[in-house]
């Protein structure tokens, strides 16, 4: 087949609406019955802010793209005005369907004794708690603002719920004038007003509350009408030239500014909103029908999230998973000797994230530790590694980090972060110019008794304990010589201490990590024979690479086995004759969120197995700096290809990729198989195995006097 | 030699080295571990262009831009340094310093902002090093030992050539061909690429036609390629050996790779290939010399060596951390003096007997003098060329020497190493060292104490073997507390040598404290 036909447009998937059906996957999820009534509402929560995201960055590009009348498509050949339009009549049915699941779920948690009262269903009793809450609670610190009569306009800030009314005063000529006025709903305050009930738990939502006493606010008012509402802007604001950015830490900070008076993308609005105000809205962030959302129930994903995580009723709960000692690491008390004796593979969140906060915060304490460069994407609040790093740094030790400010959505927390290394003495960078960093990575060099030794981690997940009890990951530790020597070659690069000197083990994007999986899948092909077809499996979060997908496509027309499992994103068309037949495409999407990067070739039996900070994404081969590293160790290795199979195997929540670009679920017949149950159980077995392989016998002597 | 080890036997134990090149085009380092047993294992290699040799060439010195960018490079590379507690440190300069007339200013410069102490090496120290890593890394591989072997390396501002007899060093030259120094000449950036390709290739032609009488090209079986440019080339043509250290390039694949790159200008092949501009940049002046003389040579293809003049700086650290050198190279050196002893036609049995014999004082006197096997090489390279003031006149005919010697191109040794040869062997009769001596008195105290300790030395041997077909053999040593006892068999008579010995044992006494005495046989 001729080598152009790969990029006609029918075999690629809109990389947005595969985004949806990828949403759609986990509202689906919220609607399984099989799952606790709280989990549920986890996952519709998880919808909502998914697509909150969604339209604040790629809806507000396509806007964009739209306006610029360029008329580009996308490799599936869609206009940017195309891709809007299939966007929103989806997006509409997963609203709608959202909402109707968590109407459903309130329903069923007042059968468990936690109600939610809207201010319909309210008793006078109800009208009377309310008034005196909001009286009490609230009036002191809302900020009502008559948003005509203000110039210029104030800005409604980005996501936040406010209340709109129509309120009829009387003006200075004693004439009756209505108004729209404009109540911010406080963002520090619970989304949830507790209402008297006897042993039951009822709840009603706090903008009902301040909707129905908006009149308090305005003596001698009458409120005709209220809604709630929220708006979505533009947010794909980014750094546009990095290179003229003197302070790259100022810069960033107006760009978080900037963010709040872009573009209104998206109107959430609650369902029974009155016409007059609807038209108000529509006029007033120039909105169409398109673009307007009517959500009868909580629009914000935190007000769910609080539910969720309200104290008590954990029989609506699924049971926790507490992470374990790591396989690899079961009985090693010196962390620094488990290392050099052999690899340690972790497997997050099974396996406890700990042990690695506790090397860096023994590398911080340890005398003998010369050095410590990492880097940090996305850290949580109080991180306990930058902690570390900074006490590594005042107790003199040479301290690197690298920083992403960019990491979306986590400026201000990056920002805080840095100066706070940097005042502890930490060598900071702020990313480097022109690419996101991405990749996860950490060197601590220490000098031991007879020779330098070199620690590495390098992992698929961010170096975040938090988010590392929910994103299922997979990190290397080892002190392989060449990986680390490849390590520090990379840290030189992103400190501009050096350029590339080529690489012993690591593929680094943007320097040829794309050509490096294009070479691992043609050389697949190559070792492909009849008798014995080749095999690639790789899981990652998105694919959307073009070059890739191409790459995957000759794999397929040469026999080559392709099992692909990817969580998000594929734009990758399966089944089409004589392209990709050979390609299966499965989606897991439980419990933990699939977020390792696995990529397997058999290579004529020689197999290999790498891990990456990388999705099979343009914007990550081309746009960041990412690590794909191969792991060695044959029982590693074995690891890595059970691990492989078992998604493949999952028929609970395995969801499978058809020709049309939707998914249909793996059907729940014969043995149930749940990957993230078997990997939970194994990690469970590996430390019970252990304490019965191994019991200690410890001989009771006299104590000593 | 015994080796004394002070730490527990089966205990390997490393210390960290570093190693600066301070190129034409780049600043590199290298921070590696040198373990006691040898082994050698790089912990970081850094890279960074600097555009120094673009200055030198262009205008003769170094520009304020290009110092400021290397001193700014330096410093990182210091940090590094302080990071892995690295306390031996070598860091050379080559051409782009070397020919620059600001070089000393610039040198200082860095001092002054990094503490490190810039050596600036010639060409024969730096085809030396080069070579021994090679060597190396060859091995026996690809048989290099067998024939006639070239070994270029294209730098920024010269070619080194070293020619292998059966694996041995025969002979090494340096050509003003560097890749930088070729695009400053014809500021190839101008042209179109074509025509800058082919007025280089005519350029590059003439130059090597000088070589004919020194480098018969013709006779090479086996083409090495080190440098840069030259890995680049493996890295698009060339063939994987089992050695990770070589890759092979047919050479009909070389041509073809040097007729598309020469199709195109620095910054195409910067986009095409991924290169950084001042990469790209000399590639094409590189590629182009490298095909000159592969095609004067009989080699069918050319193997790309990855080792580079580092890798010799990092072999030497090695060795001085083991004590060990390598066999090769010394012979090498030995080579080098013979070759240039008979130019001057030098009685060879006398000047090879008064080498040996001297080498052997030195290993009598080890536990006084406490002297390195480098400085025992040293002196057998004055022994062999001590007389060679005689090709002027046989009047003073150590003062002839010594200038002789000193302008002398002699391979594997330092700047510095051959004009200490050049004393030393000045002072193998007449007078001993005196404060009226100019070359004497401009050397350092250590240099001017390891004169004597070598002289005196010299001066035993050169008087033991005064007499007529006396050889190295028929000599004997023993030492008795502050006595040498000399014995020759052979049966001649000793009076030649008794007064040789009166005029010349003077400085082996003041210096050992030792007397000589000639025993009769």
């Amino acid at each position: 087949m001729a080598k152009n036909l790969l990029k006609t447009p029918q075999l690629y998937i809109n990389r947005e609406l595969s985004w949806l059906e990828f949403n759609h996957r986990v509202l689906e999820q919220g609607l399984d019955t099989d799952l606790p009534l709280l989990e549920r509402l986890k996952f519709l929560a998880i919808v909502n802010s998914n697509l909150d995201e969604f339209f604040l960055v790629r809806v507000a590009g396509l806007i964009r793209q739209r306006a610029a009348k360029r008329g580009r498509r996308d490799p599936a050949g869609m206009t940017a005005a195309e891709q809007l339009t299939a966007i929103a009549a989806r997006a509409h049915r997963m609203v709608d369907a959202q909402t109707a699941g968590v109407l459903d779920i309130f329903s069923r948690l007042a059968e468990h004794g936690l109600k939610i009262v809207g201010s319909q269903q309210w008793t006078d009793e109800h009208r009377r708690f309310t008034r005196a809450y909001f009286a009490r609670e609230l009036q002191p610190i809302l900020t009502p603002l008559a948003i005509e009569e203000l110039k210029p306009g104030p800005l409604l800030p980005n996501l936040q719920l406010h209340v709109l009314g129509l309120v009829t005063c009387r003006d200075d000529d004693d004439q009756p004038r209505e108004r729209v006025v404009v109540v911010p709903v406080p963002s520090q305050l619970p989304r949830w007003v507790p209402l008297p009930a006897d042993s039951e738990t009822h709840l009603t939502p706090l903008e009902d509350v301040i909707a129905a006493n908006l009149d308090a606010l305005f003596p001698g008012g009458k409120v005709a009408a209220t809604a709630a509402f929220r708006i979505a802007r533009d947010a794909d604001v980014m750094l546009q030239d990095d290179e003229q950015i003197d302070d790259l830490l100022h810069a960033m900070e107006e760009v978080v500014l900037a963010r709040r008076r872009r573009t209104p993308v998206r109107l959430t609005v609650s369902s029974r909103c009155e016409p007059r105000l609807r038209k108000w809205l529509a006029d007033r962030f120039q909105l169409d029908d398109q673009q307007i959302y009517h959500v009868d129930g909580p629009q914000e994903a935190s007000a769910l999230m609080e539910l969720v995580n309200r104290p008590g009723f954990d029989q609506l709960r699924i049971d926790e998973w507490l992470p374990q000692v790591p396989r690899d690491l079961i009985g090693a008390d010196d962390l620094w000797k488990a290392i050099q004796d052999r690899d340690i593979l972790l497997h997050h969140p099974y396996e406890s994230f700990d042990p690695i906060v506790r090397l860096v915060q023994q590398a911080a304490e340890d005398p003998q530790v010369l050095a410590i460069k990492q880097t940090l994407y996305r850290t949580s609040g109080d991180s306990p590694i930058v902690q570390a790093l900074a006490r590594a740094a005042q107790k003199g030790k040479e301290v690197t980090a690298l920083v992403e400010l960019r990491a979306r959505f986590d400026e201000w927390r990056n920002v805080h972060w840095a100066r706070r290394l940097e005042d502890a003495g930490v060598h900071v960078i702020y990313g480097v110019a022109g690419f996101k960093t991405h990749a996860k990575a950490l060197l601590i060099v220490r000098r031991e008794q007879h020779r330098i030794q070199r620690y590495v981690h390098l992992a698929t997940g961010n170096y975040n304990d938090r988010t590392a009890r929910l994103y299922s990951d997979i990190g290397l530790m080892t002190c392989d010589r060449e990986l680390a020597s490849d390590v520090a070659a990379f840290f030189n690069l992103l400190t501009g201490y050096s350029q590339s000197v080529g690489w012993a083990k690591l593929a680094v994007a943007p320097l040829g990590l794309r050509q490096k999986f294009i070479d691992l899948i043609d050389r697949e092909v190559q070792a492909s024979t009849t008798d014995r077809p080749g095999l690639i499996m790789a899981k990652a979060n998105s694919l959307e690479d073009p070059e890739i997908c191409r790459a995957l496509f000759r794999a397929s027309q040469a026999g080559v086995q392709v099992l692909l499992n990817v969580r998000g994103i594929c734009c990758l068309r399966p089944a089409v004759a004589g392209v990709s037949e050979n390609i299966e495409v499965r989606s897991i999407v439980d419990r933990y969120l699939e977020h390792a990067r696995v990529f397997y070739f058999r290579n004529g039996g020689h197999e290999e197995v790498y891990l990456s900070s990388a999705d099979w994404m343009q914007r990550n081969l081309s746009k960041r700096l990412e690590l794909l590293f191969p792991v060695t160790d044959p029982a590693h290795r074995q690891r890595l290809i059970d691990l492989l199979r078992t998604y493949f195997e999952d028929n609970s929540n395995a969801w499978r990729l058809l020709c049309d670009g939707t998914y249909e679920r793996v059907p729940r017949t014969g043995p149930r198989v749940r990957a993230q149950l078997n990997f939970r159980r194994e990690a469970v077995t590996a430390v019970r195995d252990a304490a019965h392989a191994d019991p200690q016998f410890r001989p009771l002597v006299r104590p000593r006097p | 030699m015994e080796q004394r080890t002070s730490q527990p036997s089966g205990t390997v134990t490393a210390k960290p080295v570093g190693v600066i090149d301070v190129g034409a085009n780049a600043l590199r380092m290298v921070i590696a571990e040198v373990f006691s047993d040898g082994r050698i294992e790089v912990l970081e290699q850094l890279h960074r262009a600097v555009r120094l040799g673009q200055d030198t060439f262009h205008r003769g010195r170094l520009g304020a831009e290009s110092m400021r960018a290397a001193v700014a490079v330096l410093r990182d590379y210091r940090q590094l340094l302080n990071l892995y507690k690295v306390e031996q440190v070598r860091a050379v300069a080559t051409s782009a310093v070397r020919e620059a007339a600001n070089g000393d200013m610039f040198l200082d410069r860095v001092f002054m902002a990094t503490q490190l102490n810039i050596e600036v090496i010639d060409t024969p120290e730096e085809i030396r090093l080069t070579v021994s890593a090679v060597r190396q890394a060859v091995g026996n591989a690809l048989g290099v030992n067998q024939g006639h072997t070239l070994i270029a390396d294209v730098g920024g501002g010269s070619t080194l050539l070293t020619i292998l007899e059966n694996g041995e060093i025969a002979t090494s030259q340096s050509l003003r061909l560097g890749a930088i120094r070729l695009q400053e000449m014809f500021a190839t950036a101008e042209q179109s690429p074509r025509r800058s390709a082919d007025i280089l290739r005519q350029y590059i032609t003439n130059t090597l036609s000088v070589l004919e009488s020194t480098v018969p090209l013709g006779e090479i079986d086996s083409f090495v390629a080190v440098g840069g440019d030259a890995r680049f080339a493996a890295r698009e043509v060339g063939v994987v050996t089992d050695s990770a250290d070589l890759a092979v390039i047919a050479s009909g694949d070389f041509d073809q790779l040097v007729e598309r790159c020469e199709r195109h200008t620095a910054e195409q092949l910067s986009k095409q290939h991924g290169l950084p501009f001042a990469e790209s940049e000399t590639l094409n002046p590189a590629l182009l010399v490298y095909q000159a003389l592969l095609h004067q040579t009989k080699a069918a293809e050319m193997i790309v060596s990855h080792v580079s003049m580092r890798d010799g700086l990092l072999l030497e650290l090695a060795a001085e951390a083991t004590g060990a050198e390598d066999p090769a190279l010394l012979t090498g050196v030995l080579h080098s003096a013979t070759a240039i002893a008979e130019k001057y036609r030098v009685d060879m049995d006398h000047a090879q007997a008064v080498s040996e014999i001297a080498a052997r004082l030195f290993d009598i006197f080890q536990p006084d003098h406490g002297l390195k096997p480098r400085q025992r090489l040293l002196l057998r390279v004055a022994g062999l060329l001590h007389e060679v003031g005689s090709f002027v006149s046989s009047r003073a005919h150590h003062k002839h020497s010594e200038y002789l010697i000193a302008n002398s191109e002699i391979f594997g040794l330092t700047r510095s190493e051959t004009a200490l040869v050049a004393l030393v062997a000045r002072y193998h009769r007449r007078s001993v060292p005196r404060s009226s001596h100019l070359t004497y008195v401009a050397m350092s105290r250590e240099s001017r104490m390891l004169v004597n300790k070598l002289a005196a030395l010299l001066r035993a041997a050169d008087a033991v073997i005064r007499g007529h077909r006396r050889r190295a053999a028929d000599v004997r040593f023993a030492r008795h507390g502050d006595e040498l006892v000399v014995s020759m068999s052979g049966g001649a008579d000793l009076l030649l040598e008794q007064r040789a010995l009166e005029t010349k044992g003077d400085l082996l006494e003041d210096i050992y404290g030792a007397k000589v005495r000639l025993e009769e046989p």
